[in-house]
């Protein structure tokens, strides 16, 4: 996706805030690059906002630097002031201005000439709301309200876009349709998008990039597929997505454990032989099956429709839980047999050293 | 610097008053309070003070609860109608009710008569509360086997309770703080006992003195409220917007409700109104010219309107800054709204007197510092209408604008103000009702020759001549309806801000 010569649209660099003695962020590097989408995830409280908000210049950090375009905006020695960053916002709520309609609203950051009204239709065609030029905001639906906060942060083209936690205040069914809608949009306008969330399925399904937001730090930044497969610590597995924690031996390029001898993506970093943690995801465990089985007793099932998930007890103390397709769920009590599809990650036991 | 300034208006009366009540020395002061005079002065005024509030509390109420949560037929119409009492000035309807029945005065019409006038404010912020309580916390209690009136005792009133103890202490500084009404039912209360000490001239140190002690009355009602109030604990679940509430049928209570309704409205507004009509017509008020009419109009629209510009024009920055740089001073500020409420017209005029012979020589008795005694008086309603409506332009709205390539001073201009506009717009309203009504800062401070017609029916009427009353007083209610009927429209009709 990237070449070498693509001039980063943003890049953060050992950046740290405090209010008061709590560091919220604590040496972020970023960059993302022109054209694509970058999720930052983390639990909520976790100082993604603060991140947003320095990167938009409505904070000052406290030391390290933000440039946008190769120019820098924000650094020890200077602060440009949010008007003249070229960053669109579009906040939690929207933050429609109450007082003017949709083309007012959209219109807000366009200098009053012949192309205003052209461009205030095209970015509202872009976010798939024809017609509602006239309307209030008080007159949409949140999704509606959320769609013409993003072609307000759109018309002046502006180099970078963020968004703060776009889809969390719409309800379930509403999401997934706004969502598609606005990756739809950012795709057609070809902007940077930056956005912050603490759902992981939006993170990995909207983003190029997945920067993970951890005590202040970026844990792991990485394409959603890499990051979801090959975690860079046992948190961030466990953050990322569903994961079966358990007890191993290390044995060279494999590791046992209670679900047999399992393969290691990568034993680099791992001592020869050790005690370890090993991750398996929920549907990398088949059953029924055939090859290196172990068995176990089904204790209870949770059926979604589509799949269900399975809790298993194997019998050694340790209980797993396995994503199967609808109409092989085994009922509770069954005895089955089970393996693990493909290569799994381990990770030192800190709670041994 | 305008907030300064502000604070400077708003205190320098008070510093000037305390300086004249000690010029005689502190024994003095002790010996003036210690008299058998003064201590039935205080029992008087909080007699009348707590059976207006319960009065008040019990007609506001009421009165929220069956235009809000019934389905009273017409009540959209009733519900304007009821706020109407505030454009009727609390000596007019006295003098209505005296001149009718003169036994009517002392205790008992001056409780009447300020229980009329002064419900509304306990009706308003009460049916405001009762409106964004949500609804299915209501349905949850019944379901949980609570009957519909335990709901109401145990869950309703306890949500509006913090509304209701508000309204309850500005019906309290309200009634400490009236003149009019007091003074035309003859009851000895503090404004009257404070006014006749100013006027009989030779002891202005007492007049100072019990006007800080009414002061300091107010400002212990102030804090006690403070204490009562508690905090409304509001939590909701989820970002869903309440649903509006499925209103009580009343069925056979109906007519009891209208006649509730009737009477209220009949008492604190039909009355004055006939009492008014019938001095024009029934006395031909002949010894009064149109043009001595149309004079003191045009004095008072004058006045009202200067004033208005004048504290509209202090109120917009102190407002700003008490939402948007909220530091140590911010309780202060909230509080202060109640604290200058705390402060009688009648106080204000005469520290103002003394303001004038001391230091402001060249406007004693001249329009500058009549409207400086305006905006003392009504600064605090103002910055309270204004930084509610600051309130709703949110700081992230702001930062968007920024984002989108504004100047913190074209932020101001292009979304600040504009949202502001119509909280600025009420605050002028306000101050131009209660500028119009004013009676005692006027009555001292008004500049020689000048006549509003607040004077003008305070003169006529306190000599019994109603039919030279007249007039002036259907001017007065009149113009006062018009604002009036502005706020109430601007107050219930209050859509959610946008998000």
């Amino acid at each position: 996706m990237a070449g070498e010569r693509v001039k980063p649209a943003l890049e953060v660099c050992g950046l740290t805030k405090s209010f008061g003695t709590h560091w919220v962020l604590d040496g972020i590097d970023l960059v993302v690059l022109r054209g694509s989408v970058t999720a930052i995830l983390g639990p909520s409280g976790g100082g993604k906002t603060t991140l947003l908000r320095i990167i938009a210049g409505f904070e000052v950090p406290d030391a390290g630097t933000v440039m946008i375009d190769g120019s820098t905006v924000a650094s020890p020695s200077e602060n440009v002031p949010p008007e003249r960053r070229r960053v669109g916002v579009v906040p939690q709520e929207g933050a429609l201005f109450p007082h003017l309609d949709v083309a007012g609203n959209v219109g807000f950051g366009l200098p009053r000439n012949s192309e205003r009204n052209d461009r205030i239709d095209h970015v509202l065609d872009l976010v798939g709301l024809p017609g509602v030029r006239r309307m209030r905001p008080h007159q949409l639906s949140g999704g509606q309200q959320h769609r013409v906060a993003l072609a307000r942060a759109l018309a002046p083209r502006p180099s970078i876009v963020v968004l703060d936690e776009p889809f969390a205040s719409l309800d379930a069914g509403l999401r997934a349709q706004v969502r598609d809608e606005v990756l739809a949009a950012l795709e057609g306008a070809n902007t940077t998008a930056l956005i912050v969330t603490h759902d992981q399925q939006e993170a990995l399904s909207v983003a190029d990039q997945v920067a993970v937001l951890l005590d202040g730090r970026i844990a792991q930044c990485a394409d959603p597929v890499t990051l979801y497969e090959a975690p860079a610590s046992l948190d961030l597995a466990t953050f990322v997505g569903e994961a079966i924690v358990l007890d191993g031996e290390v044995e060279g390029e494999t590791v046992r454990c209670g679900l047999g001898i399992l393969d290691l993506r990568d034993s680099s970093g791992l001592p020869g032989a050790g005690r370890v943690r090993v991750v398996v995801r929920p549907e990398q465990i088949e059953i029924p099956s055939a090859g290196r089985a172990v068995a176990g007793t089904v204790l209870s099932r949770v059926f979604y429709g589509h799949d269900g998930l399975v809790r298993i007890d194997l019998g050694d103390g340790s209980i797993v839980t396995a994503r199967v397709q609808a109409g092989r769920l085994p009922e509770p009590g069954a005895t089955v047999a089970l393996c693990v599809r493909g290569p799994v990650s381990a990770f030192v036991d800190s709670r041994s050293s | 610097m305008p907030a300064v300034l502000a604070a400077v208006i708003a205190l320098a009366p008070i510093w000037y008053l305390i300086d004249r009540a000690v010029s005689r020395g502190l024994i003095e002061v002790v010996d003036e309070l210690w008299r058998r005079r003064t201590l039935d002065l205080v029992l008087r005024s909080l007699a009348l003070c707590a059976a207006v509030t319960a009065i008040t509390a019990v007609i506001g109420v009421t009165a929220a609860w069956l235009v809000v949560r019934s389905d009273l037929p017409g009540r959209a119409a009733l519900r304007i109608l009821l706020a109407l009492p505030l454009a009727i000035p609390s000596y007019l309807a006295a003098f209505a009710w005296v001149s009718w029945r003169p036994q009517l005065a002392g205790f008992g019409g001056a409780v009447l008569v300020l229980s009329l006038v002064s419900y509304p404010f306990v009706y308003l912020p009460a049916a405001a509360a009762l409106r964004h309580i949500d609804p299915a916390q209501e349905e949850v209690a019944r379901s949980l086997g609570r009957g519909r009136i335990h709901t109401a005792v145990g869950l309703t009133f306890r949500q509006i309770k913090p509304a209701v103890t508000a309204g309850s202490l500005l019906v309290a500084l309200y009634v400490l703080s009236d003149f009019g009404a007091v003074a035309a039912m003859r009851y000895e209360s503090f404004t009257w006992v404070i006014y006749g000490a100013y006027r009989a001239g030779f002891n202005p140190s007492r007049a100072a003195i019990l006007a800080l002690t009414l002061v300091l009355i107010a400002l212990v009602l102030v804090v006690a409220e403070g204490r009562v109030r508690g905090r409304a604990d509001t939590a909701r679940v989820g970002s869903g917007t309440a649903r509006a509430a499925t209103p009580v049928r009343l069925g056979r209570a109906t007519p009891v409700a209208y006649l509730f309704v009737a009477v209220v409205l009949g008492a604190g507004v039909g009355f004055p109104i006939y009492r008014v009509v019938h001095w024009v017509t029934a006395y031909q008020s002949t010894s009064v010219g149109l043009d001595s009419v149309a004079a003191a109009l045009f004095e008072t629209l004058r006045l009202s309107i200067l004033a208005s510009v004048a504290v509209v024009l202090l109120a917009v920055p102190v407002g700003v800054l008490a939402v948007r740089y909220r530091g140590r001073t911010s309780a202060a500020i909230e509080r202060s709204t109640f604290v200058a409420h705390a402060l009688p017209g009648i106080v204000v005029a005469i520290a103002l007197v003394f303001v004038g012979v001391r230091i402001l020589r060249p406007f004693y008795l001249e329009t500058p510092l009549l409207v400086l005694g305006y905006v003392v008086l009504c600064l605090p309603l103002a910055v309270a209408a204004v930084r509610t409506s600051v309130e709703l332009s949110s700081v992230r709205v702001e930062e968007v604008a920024r984002s989108l390539g504004c100047t913190p001073r074209a932020v101001a201009w292009r979304v600040t103000t504009p949202l502001a506009l119509p909280g600025i717009a009420v605050g002028a309203a306000l101050v131009f009702l209660t500028t119009m009504k004013e009676l005692p800062i006027t009555l001292v401070l008004h500049p020689t020759g000048v006549e509003t017609l607040a004077t003008r029916l305070w003169a006529a009427t306190s000599v019994s001549d109603y039919a030279a009353a007249g007039p002036y007083a259907l001017a007065l209610v009149i113009f006062g309806a018009i604002p009036t009927a502005l706020l109430t429209g601007a107050v219930t009709s209050r859509s959610e801000p946008a998000r």
